[in-house]
């Protein structure tokens, strides 16, 4: 019996949350089937052609490689970022010091080096990765400072009281307690990396999701432009998910306390933003 | 006078250093020109492209079309944030949705909105009004949602109807949210107008970034790469400005 | 304090009853309450003390409506409530966490007229004039980070007030407060209650507050919760901080009280 509803309970969850998206997909799909506009191709053909394009055609390839351009990016911001951060973030003196610096830094569109990196440093996959790595690394560096510097002090003080060596000061606890902050940074950053990735396969590029997108507009194929701009919002969409995952596995701490003590700092984490 | 000034100075040597770094590069041949172009060369180009007359122009371009797009995505975004607020049942339906759309990027969308638009300012202001749409969409929402149970519990018994609920509570409510959902959206305002014309070749800042480097001036390619940051960095300041006066409020009773 | 002087305060019409029948409230498998029966006549003061977790302000929140009993009923002038009601007008104890930080004092007061309706000259004077009553002249134009929490708690009454409730509902309404104010707010309760004819039911669990504040104390106590006493307080009308406290009969029907309270239930 118990079992019994535990299943009808999910199976109510899951309609609650999808009916919506489900019923658009279908009133697209609805909508679209008699089109015979040149810009608005069915959608059941757009889906044709993407599983068309992903099985026999190479699809998948350039998807695998804009992922591992995205993914070394990524991993460069975060270890730069993250170290910056815990440096700059303890040092009060460092950080005002340096803080007009960044705000300009940070607030340079990353778009705008993309055509000068590509064309300078040609179309493989290092440029691509650079111009990932730059962008990425400011929102993750400016929210660990912001994280560290919201460490409480009776935590710090904590730590020196029972003479916690450095190494396990900085590993066990400045960084957990700055995680909540840097773990917003990187998903701010995993959006800013997804523009970049895009943009860059834009430029000079022969290969890569957005060079097949741009590739198939110039071509005039619409489906496989349609078909390869849902696809990387999929990717996206998966991408962010999955991200939302780790958070939570992460910081089950940090989510078990919301609600009373961290409600300020949830106010704080929001701060550095600015996905696109 | 004092530690003001001092702090002053030293956030000067700070910039002074980058400066020198740069130059350093420069000379002893690390850094490729072709990449960054000699800091002199740059620095005077900064100077040289005020006095050109597509300057003012491309920077009235990126703003004008950047603001049109954040004002017609906000405008769309706070209503539909505290109607979905205010409802579950309609945050759970649409949650996947936003979840879709605060994830996908928008210059993905380019080649599809240049077929429909053409490669014009309306195109590129649909594209900014999407990227802004979505932050500000996400903190109204979570401002909606996040109200004391107290106040909650006090407009339920006081009977106030749905209007007033609307733009007496909620909408003050979830104001310091909108107001950071803003300051996201501003941000990502002029990177999306830079960035659509960087690649679309629409007006403005972006598109003198791409032909000068199409054009092989680097260094007035960074010229303008470096009015682009000040952009940003002038818009943020005055948004810190504004919301200081709009939520009064919020900052005094919170700072207890 | 000027409350004495008579501001035209406004009176309600026909004051009316409250009753609770039968009224029981569970939360899935916890019982938290248990038909529970009582009536408040027009222009009584009742206090409902309990040791914590007794399921007062599940108490409380069912008799606003704000929340739906599991069985049993609430009834104000013989009409079931299930939502909440003109009649009742509400005092929480989180002061802060009632009133709207971006509203001024006087607005805040005024706000719930507006929902009613009232017209804005009309509903700012009214406003004003219970800001008068409660002993606040001078703050209307003050926001809620501008006021001590006596003087916040001051405008929830005068919220309530303003709202021509006939019954006020307050949950611990002055338990976060300071002694010297907590008082001060006791004195003002008593003298409002003899202006305004209102039924007043206050929830709390300072047995002294509830014994100085009320005609009749309800002693709540068990799991589920039931009323285990109910006690007349014979002080008469007039009472103040020091002679009433000092009475004899105060410390017996306090000792009665607290006895009923400590004692183990007996379930």
């Amino acid at each position: 019996m118990f079992v019994r509803y535990v299943v009808v309970d999910i199976v109510v969850d899951l309609l609650r949350s999808i009916w919506l998206p489900v019923c658009l997909v279908l009133l697209w799909l609805y909508a679209s089937s008699g089109s015979t506009s040149v810009y608005f191709p069915p959608l059941a053909e757009i889906f044709a052609t993407l599983v068309r394009e992903i099985v026999h055609g190479d699809l998948g390839r350039h998807l695998l490689l804009s992922l591992s351009n995205l993914a070394v990016g990524m991993a460069f911001a975060i270890v730069f970022g993250v170290a910056c951060g815990l440096v700059i973030g303890r040092a009060e003196t460092w950080r005002r010091i340096w803080s007009p610096t960044l705000n300009f830094l940070r607030a340079v569109p990353p778009a705008a080096i993309v055509p000068i990196i590509i064309i300078a440093l040609g179309v493989g996959a290092a440029p691509k990765i650079f111009v990932i790595a730059l962008g990425s690394f400011w929102p993750i560096l400016l929210n660990t400072i912001d994280g560290v510097r919201g460490t409480s002090p009776a935590l710090i003080e904590t730590a020196r009281a029972y003479r916690i060596p450095a190494f396990l000061f900085v590993f066990r606890v400045a960084l957990p307690a700055a995680l909540p902050q840097i773990m917003a940074g990187i998903r701010v950053a995993l959006a800013v990396g997804l523009v970049l990735m895009v943009i860059s396969e834009f430029f000079g590029a022969d290969a890569g999701i957005g060079f097949y997108i741009t590739d198939a507009s110039t071509r005039f194929a619409i489906q496989e432009t349609w078909a390869g701009t849902l696809l990387v919002g999929a990717m996206g969409y998966v991408l962010s998910s999955l991200f939302l995952q780790l958070e939570r596995r992460l910081l089950f701490w940090y989510f078990q306390e919301d609600g009373q003590a961290s409600s300020k700092r949830k106010g704080r984490r929001n701060k550095v933003g600015g996905g696109q | 006078m004092g530690e003001g000034f001092r702090l002053f100075i030293w956030q000067g040597v700070a910039i002074l250093f980058v400066v020198a770094i740069w130059a350093l590069g420069n000379v002893t041949g690390l850094i490729d020109v072709a990449i960054l172009p000699p800091v002199q060369i740059v620095g005077y180009q900064i100077i040289a492209v005020l006095a050109r007359p597509e300057f003012a122009a491309a920077m009235g371009h990126t703003v004008f079309d950047a603001l049109r797009g954040l004002l017609i995505g906000s405008i769309l975004a706070i209503p539909a944030g505290i109607l979905i607020g205010m409802f579950p049942a309609v945050e759970r339906a649409t949650r996947m949705l936003i979840d879709f759309g605060r994830s996908f990027p928008v210059i993905a969308l380019l080649p599809i909105l240049v077929l429909l638009f053409g490669a014009t300012s309306e195109m590129k202001v649909v594209a900014i009004a999407i990227a802004c749409f979505f932050p500000v969409l996400i903190q109204t929402i979570s401002g909606a949602r996040r109200l004391d149970p107290t106040i909650v519990d006090t407009i339920r018994s006081y009977r106030i109807p749905a209007h007033l609920r609307f733009f007496k509570v909620l909408l003050p409510a979830a104001g310091p949210y909108i107001s950071t959902g803003l300051r996201i959206a501003t941000t990502v305002s002029i990177l999306v107008s830079v960035g659509v014309e960087i690649v679309s070749l629409t007006p403005g800042i972006g598109r003198e970034i791409s032909l000068a480097r199409s054009y092989n001036e680097t260094a007035t390619a960074f010229a303008y790469i470096f009015f682009s940051g000040l952009l940003g960095v002038l818009l943020t300041f005055l948004w810190d400005r504004l919301e200081a006066r709009l939520l009064g409020w919020h900052l005094r009773s919170t700072a207890e | 304090m000027n409350i004495m002087t008579p501001v035209k305060p406004p009176m309600p019409a026909r004051a009316k009853s409250l009753s609770v029948e039968g009224l029981s409230k569970s939360y899935g498998n916890i019982h938290v309450l248990s038909d529970l029966n009582l009536r408040v006549e027009p222009g009584e003061v009742i206090a409902i003390v309990g040791p914590s977790g007794a399921g007062k302000t599940t108490l409380l929140r069912c008799l606003s409506g704000l929340m739906p009993p599991t069985s049993g009923g609430v009834k104000v002038g013989g009409e079931p409530v299930r939502e909440p009601v003109a009649e009742i007008g509400l005092v929480f104890q989180d002061y802060r966490g009632s009133m709207l930080p971006w509203m001024r004092a006087v607005e805040n007061v005024a706000f719930p007229l507006q929902g009613k309706g009232v017209p804005k000259a009309e509903r700012l004077a009214r406003a004003r004039a219970c800001l008068e009553d409660v002993g606040l002249p001078d703050v209307g134009e003050r926001y809620p980070w501008q006021m001590s929490g006596g003087m916040q708690q001051r405008v929830a009454i005068a919220r309530a007030i303003a709202y021509d409730a006939h019954i006020l509902l307050m949950d611990e309404p002055f338990g976060s407060l300071d002694a010297q104010t907590r008082f001060d707010l006791e004195d003002l309760v008593l003298s409002l209650r003899k202006q305004l004819a209102i039924s007043i039911v206050v929830v709390t669990h300072d047995i002294d507050e509830a014994v100085y504040l009320a005609d009749r104390v309800i002693v709540l106590s068990g799991h589920p919760a039931t009323v285990i006493d109910t006690v007349d307080i014979e002080l008469g009308a007039n009472r103040d901080q020091i002679t009433t406290k000092a009475d004899p009969r105060f410390a017996q029907y306090r000792s009665r009280i607290l006895e009923q309270i400590r004692r183990p239930a007996a379930a």
